[in-house]
């Protein structure tokens, strides 16, 4: 026989049918995120040009019925290099974020589950990785590892797993207050499914949040580090060293820098747009003075 | 408050210490294989080799070198570059004012910004004023340091002529020139990071001005001005002040890019050049002194707090 707990339906289920996007901005955010996902799937067959195409254009080309976004110093399509960018810039967010997740996520829960010394040490390694600058520990990990696509990647979500782990082990620790956790101790549950079927589903909330900032603060710094070279290898097309190969052409020829930048700026509001969104529907705190802003007139 | 200082000057240095080994070690992965046949060249002989790895301590276990790299440092000595042969203390009391300058400029600029425009977005929730607030600095906020620093060098370089120098003079040679240099990058750093200051500043004075002292302070009749910029601001800065511990870690890394796009001689473009010339020497020295820099100043956050807050000295 199920148990209750069994026939509710899950928290994924759960979490859909109050999806928080109600709202304009928020709709408009998610849509742009749906985008860039399209972009990024059907990328390398939907653009005019190859994105690597040398010459497919005269050098420096203002935007034009050719081009739309114009050409770039070698002369490469930018509207297909903006457009193919799309799939570097996704994927070391999520590449980033899902790293981050999983180590911070397993460190915090375990920490604040267990308590004692595991505790003790796992906080103070935390709060070791928390005491160095992100960008620093990024760039040395990036400097021993090498650069790339997912050495960045995973170099930014070392910098990130205090943030989780953080979040993880305070929540934790609220939650194991609760009598449900002494339940079902008593009944003689372990401690990985207790982490697994009570704890985890119980701070799904602020980890959620968590995660969708993070997205955005993962995708910023991967830019970031791939306009100083250490993202993924040139010729390939990236927002962060598009900019940066264009810079010197930014006072004659501003649109090569200008559109990358859009491109980018766009995909990084839209995911601090659904971050604030999440904040507002599923932390209660923050609700209070709320706006029509975040409109989520429902619970 | 004795006690207080103590445990956390104990902590800040204990995690500098653990720092400092983390630092060396990744400094030490820096150049694959030997780094003395790296500096030898190719052609060099074994015996070439071997003298430049004494001479460098490179003969001896990593251990020992990192203690003997340690006790030098407490002395003051961050070692000399085996590729530049500088010293490298030199080469970053050169780089540092210059990254220290533009990281206060831009944290100046953050706070005054972001304070005042979120006691107003605060005293004003749920309005179009409030709205107004949040939708522009959330804008801002998702242009990266190297975005706004494209935008605000094309705006120098095309209408703020006189405004903007492009070449950097100390601030001790020549006041004015200096800050001419300095003014534009510290707005590229300070901000894109007003709008962190702002949020917290924001939702710290909501919660503060739903608590039932301010309840109190209304029945007493004390001016409204009064009670929104002495009394809730006071409790609400804590958060702010913590938060600006946090935002140090984000000028470091608004220094690697903005001082690559303006060519300032900073520290941040120091690791950069280091790393590229594979200089592992040089890149430990200024990296501990980046990570000391970002520690001091999350200590003396730290150290301001119980000036706000009493209470924290009695946990």
């Amino acid at each position: 026989m199920p148990t209750i707990a069994e026939r509710l339906p899950s928290h994924g289920v759960r979490l859909i049918r109050r999806w928080p996007v109600r709202g304009i901005v928020a709709n408009i955010a998610v849509s742009l995120i749906l985008l860039y996902i399209v972009l990024a799937v059907l990328g390398p067959y939907i653009t005019p040009f190859a994105p690597n195409q040398v010459g497919a254009g005269p050098r420096l080309s203002p935007p034009s019925g050719d081009h739309w976004f114009g050409t770039d110093a070698l002369g490469r399509d930018q509207l297909s290099r903006v457009v193919t960018a799309a799939r570097p810039a996704l994927l070391s967010a999520v590449y980033a974020v899902t790293f981050a997740f999983a180590i911070g996520t397993v460190i915090g829960i375990s920490a604040g589950f267990l308590g004692g010394l595991w505790d003790g040490g796992l906080s103070r390694v935390v709060d070791l990785l928390f005491a160095i600058p992100e960008y620093l520990l990024a760039i040395l990990v990036i400097a021993v590892m090498g650069s790339g696509l997912v050495n960045a990647s995973l170099a930014i979500g070392i910098a990130c797993i205090p943030r989780f782990a953080r979040i993880a082990r305070g929540s934790t620790l609220a939650i194991m207050e609760r009598d449900f956790i002494d339940a079902a101790r008593l009944c003689g549950r372990g401690g990985v499914w207790i982490m697994r079927r009570h704890i985890l589903p119980n701070i799904a909330s602020p980890l959620v949040i968590m995660t969708a900032i993070n997205m955005s603060t993962a995708e910023g710094a991967y830019a970031a580090l791939s306009f100083l070279g250490f993202g993924i290898r040139p010729p390939e097309a990236d927002y962060g060293s598009m900019i940066s190969s264009s810079q010197q052409y930014l006072l004659t020829d501003p649109w090569v820098v200008a559109f990358p930048s859009i491109a980018f700026v766009t995909l990084v509001l839209a995911f601090n747009l659904i971050g604030d969104v999440m904040r507002d529907h599923l932390d209660p705190r923050s609700r209070r003075g709320v706006s029509r802003f975040s409109a989520s007139p429902t619970e | 408050m004795l006690l207080y200082l103590s445990k956390k000057l104990a902590g800040a240095f204990g995690v500098l210490l653990v720092l400092s080994a983390l630092i060396f070690f990744a400094g030490r992965g820096l150049v694959p294989g030997n780094p003395a046949a790296v500096i030898a060249g190719s052609k060099a002989s074994p015996e070439t080799i071997a003298a430049i790895e004494h001479q460098l301590g490179l003969d001896q276990p990593i251990y020992r070198q990192y203690l003997d790299w340690l006790t030098a440092a407490f002395r003051g000595d961050l070692g000399t570059s085996p590729i530049s042969s500088q010293a490298n203390i030199d080469v970053i009391a050169q780089q540092a004012p210059v990254s220290l300058e533009l990281s206060l400029m831009g944290l100046l600029i953050a706070v005054v910004i972001g304070i005042p425009v979120g006691v107003i977005a605060a005293n004003r929730s749920g309005s179009g004023t409030d709205l107004g607030i949040r939708v522009p600095l959330l804008i801002v906020f998702a242009f990266p340091a190297f975005v706004s620093g494209s935008a605000a060098l094309y705006l120098a370089t095309h209408y703020l002529t006189n405004l903007y120098s492009a070449s950097y003079i100390p601030f001790s040679d020549n006041a004015i020139a200096n800050l001419q240099t300095m003014l534009l990058p510290a707005l590229a750093v300070g901000i894109p990071t007003a709008p962190l200051v702002t949020q917290m500043t924001r939702s710290s004075m909501i919660e503060v001005l739903s608590q039932p002292f301010i309840a109190t302070a209304h029945t007493n009749g004390i001016a409204e001005w009064r009670i929104k910029y002495v009394y809730a601001l006071r409790a609400a800065l804590p958060p702010v002040l913590t938060l600006i511990g946090f935002i140090f870690g984000l000028l470091v890394g608004g220094l690697f890019i903005v001082e690559e796009i303006f060519s300032l001689p900073g520290l941040g473009r120091g690791v950069l050049d280091s790393i590229s010339n594979r200089d592992f020497s040089q890149v430990t020295a200024q990296a501990i002194v980046m990570a000391a820099a970002f520690i001091l100043g999350n200590l003396l956050v730290d150290l301001a707090l119980p000036f706000v807050d009493r209470r924290i000295l009695r946990k």
